[in-house]
């Protein structure tokens, strides 16, 4: 139980944090200074959390402040201690490790509310796979002083946050040592890497040129739209550029110290790409490949939506105010004027943030794509806002489009045709299932619970029906139940489970596999709440260097099935409406699609083996064969 | 001295590899005007090759089977060996060499000449002329930075190597993997190393000492040089490149995307002040540097709680673990059960990124070389040429030398070259990044194409990661590339390590030319010490 249950007073509702707003460089520059500290209020521990714990620690993340490199275990911060309740924490500085431990847990913290905000739900951590199993992870661990190295990363394997440090070369840094985890940017895509990760925990796995690049741009995406959060900073920033948002500046950019202590002289990503004529080049998606260079388009697609947004809920007021949008002429904006256009870049961002963070439950759960981002973004927000009365939609469609990021198999850009179909068979129904969606006050309950349904939905996904209704779900969830349900889904490639020991005769019983069941309350603008319940199902099949490896393992054999090179998965995400338990949407990516297996062979040779056909060498891998962390603020190596 | 088990034809060129040695050591000898010319490039072998004997005793059974338990047997210590491949050499080309050629600074190239410093030195040895790459010139500006550079990095990688021997280190992978590396290296410190090993820098600077200033060349790619006078026709000098980006490239980039990567100096920089910062930490000397107190830890004094303390302060309380969380957050690092989030080691990956950087970055400062025989075949000595060496060789054409004969004749391109080439010196031991594919290796279409790997495999499969765990050494030859090789060739390859009766019957079986064939040929005493190709010359051509 909580300390302050026993308490005579009452629960203040939050706590305040104080944090660098950007990263310890804006401090030491004059235009940024007044702008640079920030106050996260997060809500106080609920008498169903445990106490906050020195660390700090409580039911989401534990931070541990151990420094490998110079074999220390600084001391952690009590952030109850009376002395820092009465300041909101420490202040900031460079020079007291507890502000580094204070700083990462607020900003991650903040990160995670977001998304619980956003999703109607609460968010767990990816399970961890030991031997042989995969078991809860409860907390997500941070270490702000874990390598002596200008990087950071989410490392999938230790399910933690590692920050490094380094001395800075540039003088430009404006600091001699240069703390990743002070920077708010660094922080928030860190942890964006590990909350994605908890949602769709294949997305990790390079199947495309898209899924690596949109893991970075969705962590990019949450960092950038949490910059309008901090309403001092985007006021004094607005009033610098007459009201405008879509020149590069403190507010589009990622990580300025960390990218002026690197030598860039700049940002280390900015969300505004250039521009010839007012358009940005289309044909460039096609020519990179490189996953935070490809990310990088991605972002500047939702960013663009955002400043579409921002400048039609403003057009109204800069017409009172008599602001004309021309570049050339720019006027100082009357205070209460620039307040109010503050306001609303907030709300837009916060808006496109939402609609971001919801489409993640309307994607494919594996090899996801940036178009089938885009039509997931359009499907989302039509299900909580059918009337789109600000062209939001179509706002993130022309920043999408103008890209060249276009989504496979739409009939056109209209929002109706990009949204995902909704199957129109009655018999796709949760009827026998007995779900209940009680909410959990307690997280850990919630995690116990939801690893129930789990299993639940399993026995009753994988009950044998009569086969005329096993076929509608077969077909629903693109993958195989039992073979010659649908004889031309059949491939001998999908893995089964293993054979019963005693030389019985080999069960075909292909592995089905439930990733999670998750229910989500949500709440649109005009009262209306959405009740869904999300079953993602899949499925694994063995996939192999060259073709003709593959057409031999596909031709039936009783021999042992050889190891595959790569694993090509499918399966699909099933949304359904609570209410009536019928079924929404079935958003498929089929086991049996041997196209789509082609594909990716083709990539998973190139990228893997002769890397784009120059040599002989595996690239992405280190001289012992190791694969390299895949979310790593840049590649190591020099 | 090694007697010549047959004697080669008359008109042939004779390509000798020394065996048994991870490293490289080939001997080109012509007959020119009834003289015999010798050309000699590189000797070296990797610096810590003990006997297979303490081979056999110093590693796990496991490995020992992995890498093949005769083979390791068979391995004769690195120095010993490289004496008695000096010893032959000199012997062969009765102390005078006519051209000698450094590819690159790495100990397996090099170390022949600093074990062997006395025969070297030796004023009866002659040397005619020195070819090295232009990175080597001291004169050239771009060449220096560089070199002040690949210096930095060598100092971190020395101060890694030590750092391996502090408490603790010596369990980290990466760090095993990072000093294996730094064996290419060779022993560090200002000219002779604490055991008086030469370094390779100082090997290269006690051959230039010995040669008249007009004989030593610096060559930049593009040239082309008349070797008439020594029974062949010219050289042609294909890399080092003189484009920085291509000259760091060791992998390719796919498509027009550009890494992230950060700069070299940067980087050097960030590993050398995490070592620092070990040795402060280990109280430990750290040859000479003085660690300072900002090098230990990022913050002031009252922040500081050694690592050690803090664990000793937790006790043993948690031996018998119960279901109970740890209480506070040193017990929650330290728990057993939790021992597989720690992140002790995860520091050293920045370490090893280093040490594979500069290993491939001074691969890529290769002298790479093609010799046109005088009937137009060609023998590629591509140093060990990584993948921007490789391309930066299309950037340009090859003018034939400017004398009236030729003057009417097209430049050549790199595919004009690549078509000729008929022996094929496999870069950095057949290892997976040092031969190009599609625009390198499947070029060389001409029939007779044979192949040379100075690779001893057991000794590679036992580094890094693999002297713990087997499968995990360095795989050389790598074997999609040698399996290619194989069919290229027509399985005429000599290996370091190869059976020689079986690779007399593969140039049998299937001869490189049905009248006048390439034969092999190998030293009878030291048994095996070498390998000798006879390649013949037909009249003038191509």
């Amino acid at each position: 139980m909580p300390q302050d249950a026993r308490s005579p007073y009452p629960t203040p509702p939050i706590r305040r944090l104080r944090v660098y707003a950007f990263d310890p460089q804006a401090s030491t520059r004059l235009d940024t200074a007044s702008v640079n500290v920030a106050t996260i209020k997060l809500p106080w521990e609920t008498a169903h959390e445990d106490a906050l714990k020195p660390g700090p620690i409580n039911d989401y993340l534990e931070v541990i402040d151990v420094d490998p490199v110079s074999d220390q275990f600084y001391d952690a911060v009590d952030l109850n201690d009376p002395h820092l309740l009465a300041q909101d924490g420490l202040a900031p500085s460079e020079g007291d490790p507890r502000f580094h431990q204070q700083m990462t847990f607020a900003v991650a913290m903040k990160t995670i509310r977001t998304f619980e905000r956003a999703l109607g739900r609460r968010i767990f951590w990816a399970p961890t796979k030991i031997n042989g199993a995969y078991v809860e992870t409860r907390r997500l661990r941070i270490y702000p002083h874990a390598l002596r190295e200008p990087n950071a990363y989410y490392s999938p394997d230790k399910k933690a946050l590692l920050f490094g440090y380094f001395k800075a070369s540039s003088r430009e840094a404006g600091a001699s040592w240069v703390f990743t985890a002070l920077s708010h940017d660094i922080i928030v895509h860190e942890t964006t890497h590990a909350i994605l990760d908890g949602l769709h925990r294949r997305f990790a796995e390079a199947t495309s040129v898209d899924s690596l690049a949109f893991h970075e741009a969705f962590a990019d995406i949450v960092a950038l739209l949490s910059h309008f959060t901090l309403e001092e900073a985007v006021r004094a920033e607005i009033s610098a550029k007459g009201g405008r948002l879509d020149e590069r500046s403190l507010m589009s950019g990622l990580a300025r110290q960390f990218g002026h202590a690197t030598g860039r002289h700049g940002a280390l990503r900015d969300a505004i790409d250039p521009k010839v004529d007012g358009q940005p080049d289309a044909t460039l998606l096609g020519r990179l490949s490189e996953p935070h260079d490809r990310g990088a388009i991605l972002v500047a697609a939702v960013f663009d939506a955002f400043v579409a947004i921002y400048q039609q809920r403003t057009a109204d007021l800069l017409r009172i105010a008599d602001v004309r949008p021309d570049p050339q002429v720019r006027r100082t904006l009357h205070p209460d004027l620039a307040s109010r256009l503050a306001r609303e870049a907030s709300k837009s961002a916060a808006h496109v943030l939402r609609m971001c963070i919801r489409a993640l439950d309307y994607l494919p759960p594996v090899d996801v794509r940036f178009g089938e981002f885009l039509r997931a973004i359009v499907t989302a927000d039509a299900d909580l806002v059918p009337d789109d009365a600000l062209n939001y939609r179509l706002a993130m469609i022309e920043g999408f489009r103008r890209r060249g990021i276009l989504p496979e198999d739409c009939l056109s850009l209209a929002p109706d045709s990009l949204m995902w179909e909704a199957p129109l068979d009655d018999a796709l129904r949760l009827d026998e299932l007995t779900l209940s969606f009680r909410p959990m006050a307690r997280r850990d309950d919630a995690m116990t619970f939801a690893e129930e349904q789990r299993k639940a939905v399993h026995a009753w996904i994988m009950k044998p029906d009569n086969d005329s209704g096993d076929r509608i779900w077969q077909s629903a969830c693109g993958i195989v139940f039992r073979e010659g349900l649908v004889p031309g889904d059949d491939r001998r490639t999908i893995v089964q489970w293993p054979a019963p020991p005693g030389g019985a005769p080999p069960q075909t019983q292909p592995k089905v596999e439930i990733h999670s069941v998750r229910a989500s309350r949500r709440a649109g603008p005009d009262g209306q709440e959405l009740q869904q319940v999300i079953i993602e199902v899949t499925q694994r099949r063995r996939g192999f260097r060259t073709a003709a490896t593959q057409d031999a393992e596909e031709k039936y054999s009783t021999a042992i099935p050889a190891a595959p090179d790569f694993i090509f998965r499918g399966g699909a995400t099933l949304i359904f409406d609570l209410q009536t338990r019928k079924i929404r949407y079935a958003i498929r990516k089929r086991i049996s699609d041997d196209g789509r297996l082609r594909r990716q062979r083709e990539f998973f040779v190139a990228y893997q083996t002769s890397s784009f056909g120059f040599q002989y060498g595996l690239a992405e891998r280190n001289a012992t064969g190791e694969i390299k962390e895949p979310f790593a603020l840049l590649h190591r190596g020099a | 001295m090694a007697k010549r088990a047959r004697t080669a034809p008359a008109s042939s060129v004779r390509i000798r590899m020394y065996r048994g040695i991870l490293g490289d050591c080939f001997l080109i000898q012509t007959s020119a005007g009834g003289a015999t010319k010798s050309i000699l490039i590189d000797c070296g072998v990797l610096q810590n090759v003990p006997s297979g004997e303490k081979l056999l005793e110093t590693l796990d059974e496991t490995v020992v089977a992995f890498a093949g338990r005769d083979a390791l047997a068979a391995i004769e210590a690195g120095p010993d060996r490289i004496r008695a491949v000096v010893a032959d050499l000199l012997e062969t080309v009765g102390y005078h060499i006519d051209l000698l050629v450094l590819s690159h600074e790495h100990y397996d190239h090099l170390s022949g000449f600093a074990l062997m410093k006395e025969a070297f030195t030796d004023p009866r040895l002659r040397i005619d002329r020195l070819w090295l790459a232009w990175t080597e010139n001291p004169e050239d500006p771009q060449a220096a930075a560089l070199q002040a550079l690949f210096g930095k990095g060598r100092q971190a990688l020395a101060r890694m190597a030590a750092a391996t021997q502090l408490p603790g280190a010596q369990a980290d992978e990466k760090l095993a993997s990072a000093a294996a590396l730094a064996a290419f290296m060779g022993p560090q410190g200002a000219g002779m190393g604490a055991a008086g090993a030469m370094t390779t820098r100082a090997t290269i600077e006690m051959l230039k000492a010995r040669m008249g200033s007009g004989a030593i060349s610096y060559l930049e790619p593009g040239r082309v040089i008349d070797l008439s006078d020594l029974g062949l026709r010219r050289a042609f000098v294909l890399g080092p490149p003189r484009d920085e980006s291509l000259l760091r490239k060791d992998a390719p980039t796919p498509g027009d995307a550009r890494e992230v990567y950060l700069t070299n100096a940067d980087y050097v920089a960030t590993v050398d002040s995490a070592l620092r910062a070990r040795f402060a930490a280990h109280g430990a000397e750290d040859d000479g540097a003085v660690t300072s107190y900002g090098d230990a830890a990022p913050f002031a004094r009252p922040h500081l709680r050694p690592t050690d303390s803090v664990r000793n302060a937790i006790g043993s309380s948690r031996e018998g673990a119960t279901d109970a969380e740890p209480a506070s957050v040193a017990a929650r690092y330290f728990d057993a059960r939790n021992a597989w989030r720690r992140i002790d080691g995860e520091w050293t990956g920045a370490v090893e990124s280093l040490a594979l950087k500069m290993d491939s970055d001074t691969n890529n400062t290769s002298l790479a070389l093609a010799f046109e025989l005088n009937d137009g075949q060609m023998l590629l000595f591509p140093g060990d040429a990584q993948v921007g060496n490789w391309m930066s060789w299309r950037n340009r054409t090859y003018p034939h030398p400017r004398d009236a004969s030729n003057a009417a004749e097209k430049p050549l391109s790199i595919d004009d070259i690549l078509r000729c080439v008929t022996f094929y010196k496999v870069g950095h031991h057949a290892s997976h990044n040092a031969t190009l594919d599609k625009l390198g290796l499947e070029k060389m279409t001409d029939r007779r194409l044979v192949a040379a790997i100075p690779v001893v495999e057991a000794v590679a499969a036992i580094q890094a990661k693999g002297r713990k765990t087997p499968g995990k050494g360095w795989e050389m030859p790598y074997r999609p590339l040698y399996a290619r090789l194989q069919e290229k060739t027509n399985g005429r390859i000599v290996r370091g390590d190869g059976v020689p009766a079986e690779e007399q019957r593969a140039f049998q079986k299937s001869p490189t030319d049905p009248k006048r064939p390439a034969r092999l040929a190998y030293a009878t005493r030291p048994e095996g010490l070498w390998v000798e190709i006879a390649i013949p010359t037909g009249e003038p051509g191509g």
